[in-house]
């Protein structure tokens, strides 16, 4: 859902400050591709999270031409994770105790408990599905505003995270009261800030 | 330096989160009683509330909401429920609308805490159509939709611009609140819209 297909939903923020050099071309490449999604696949990992082009989430190349069009940057967040269920794993462990109580002929100590489960944990991770999740990003160069096609919490967090680790630039969201800081002037803008008490459009509380 | 500036916005956000219901409240109610809305630049936007909005009172465990759904008369009648919820002085939380300007029209839903717009539609004035394959195409699409929502987010704004002109000027005590108040009674206590 967002900016190329379906309903759009965006958190707005405002970027708070620009790269030390401008904002070049080299800056943005080299910082997409230093914090690029790294595939997990083949691996045991848990999770990955990285940037991908905005038309092709298989995509962790960033030649200007694929995120850059005139004053809109854009690039897609893409999370992969795979979940493990507590208690299937817990029922693997059980039967690899067992297994190892049959060869022994001992039940393993909790040193060995350890070994299996973590061996066990590696193996099902290797063999449980990816869920993926894409997040697109457009970036207003003019406006110095950024874009998150999404309003979840959980999304603006994660967001949040990789564009600090990545760009280093300091966002704010914008909100109600972030929104009238900027387009009010004085004395209004004094007057928002020292406002306290809501009003009551109902009878008297 | 950044986590401090992040600390300080939370505070702030938080301290400030009854603006944004008080917006959304204030701009059902006078989409109910006026319909449009004059913006600086000489700008008409009409506004209306579709059929569902979430109205809240309290925060954290004390908070209590209710979602209310228009039975569709359009003299406003639909909504006697969320009129009554409101005088019982529940706010605006959600809520899907329609905002029209000019030739466009859009359709979308906005939650009072960050007023981030949700399930954004262009339903008139230009084609918000799906993007077809291939990286022109998408491009353009991308730039097109992007073009639409900086509309939209600038609507939002000069409404909000509108609201918070009169919330901190002293009419917003003597003539706004007292008239969305004597409307929201009438609608409450007899069941009528009252003069406004």
């Amino acid at each position: 859902m967002g900016f190329i297909k379906g309903m759009a939903s965006m958190s707005r923020y405002r970027l708070l400050e620009e790269p030390e050099g401008g904002l070049t071309d080299e800056f943005v490449q080299r910082r997409l591709e230093e914090n690029a999604f790294v595939d997990i696949e083949e691996t045991s990992e848990e999770s990955s999270l990285g940037w991908v082009q905005i038309f092709d989430q298989l995509s962790s190349a960033f030649p200007p031409e694929d995120w850059r069009f005139g004053e809109i940057l854009a690039f897609s967040l893409r999370l992969d994770e795979r979940k493990l269920p507590a208690r299937t794993l817990s029922r693997y462990c059980a039967i690899g105790e067992a297994r190892f109580a049959a060869q022994t002929g001992h039940k393993p100590n909790s040193v060995k408990k350890k070994e299996i489960k973590d061996a066990l944990r590696q193996d099902l991770m290797r063999r449980s599905l990816l869920d993926t999740k894409l997040l697109e990003v457009v970036w207003l160069a003019e406006n110095n505003e950024v874009w998150l096609g999404a309003t979840g919490e959980k999304d603006r967090a994660l967001f949040e995270e990789a564009w600090a680790r990545t760009f280093g630039l300091g966002l704010r969201l914008l909100v109600p009261v972030t929104i009238g800081q900027e387009i009010l002037k004085k004395p209004l803008l004094g007057q928002l800030m020292a406002l306290r008490n809501p009003s009551s459009f109902g009878e008297s509380e | 330096m950044a986590q401090e500036r992040h600390v300080d916005f939370l505070e702030l956000w938080q301290e400030k989160m009854f603006l944004g219901q008080e917006f959304l409240t204030w701009l059902w109610l006078s989409s109910e009683v006026d319909n449009k809305f004059a913006v600086p630049g000489g700008t008409e936007i009409e506004v209306w509330f579709e059929n569902s909005i979430r109205l809240e009172i309290g925060q954290g465990q004390s908070r209590k909401s209710v979602t209310c759904q228009s039975s569709g008369q359009e003299d406003g009648s639909g909504w006697a429920e969320a009129f009554t919820a409101v005088w019982r002085n529940k706010k605006v939380s959600n809520a899907r609308l329609r905002i029209r300007s000019d030739e466009r029209e859009w359709a979308l839903t906005l939650p009072s805490d960050t007023l981030s717009p949700k399930s954004v539609k262009l339903l008139a004035g230009a084609d918000f159509k799906q993007a077809e394959s291939g990286k022109a195409a998408l491009a353009g699409a991308l730039l097109d939709r992007t073009t639409f929502l900086v509309e939209l987010a600038n609507l939002l704004e000069n409404l909000l611009g509108l609201f918070l002109g009169l919330r901190l000027s002293q009419a917003w005590e003597t003539e706004e609140l007292p008239r969305l108040k004597g409307w929201v009674a009438r609608w409450a206590q007899e069941g009528q819209p009252g003069n406004p």
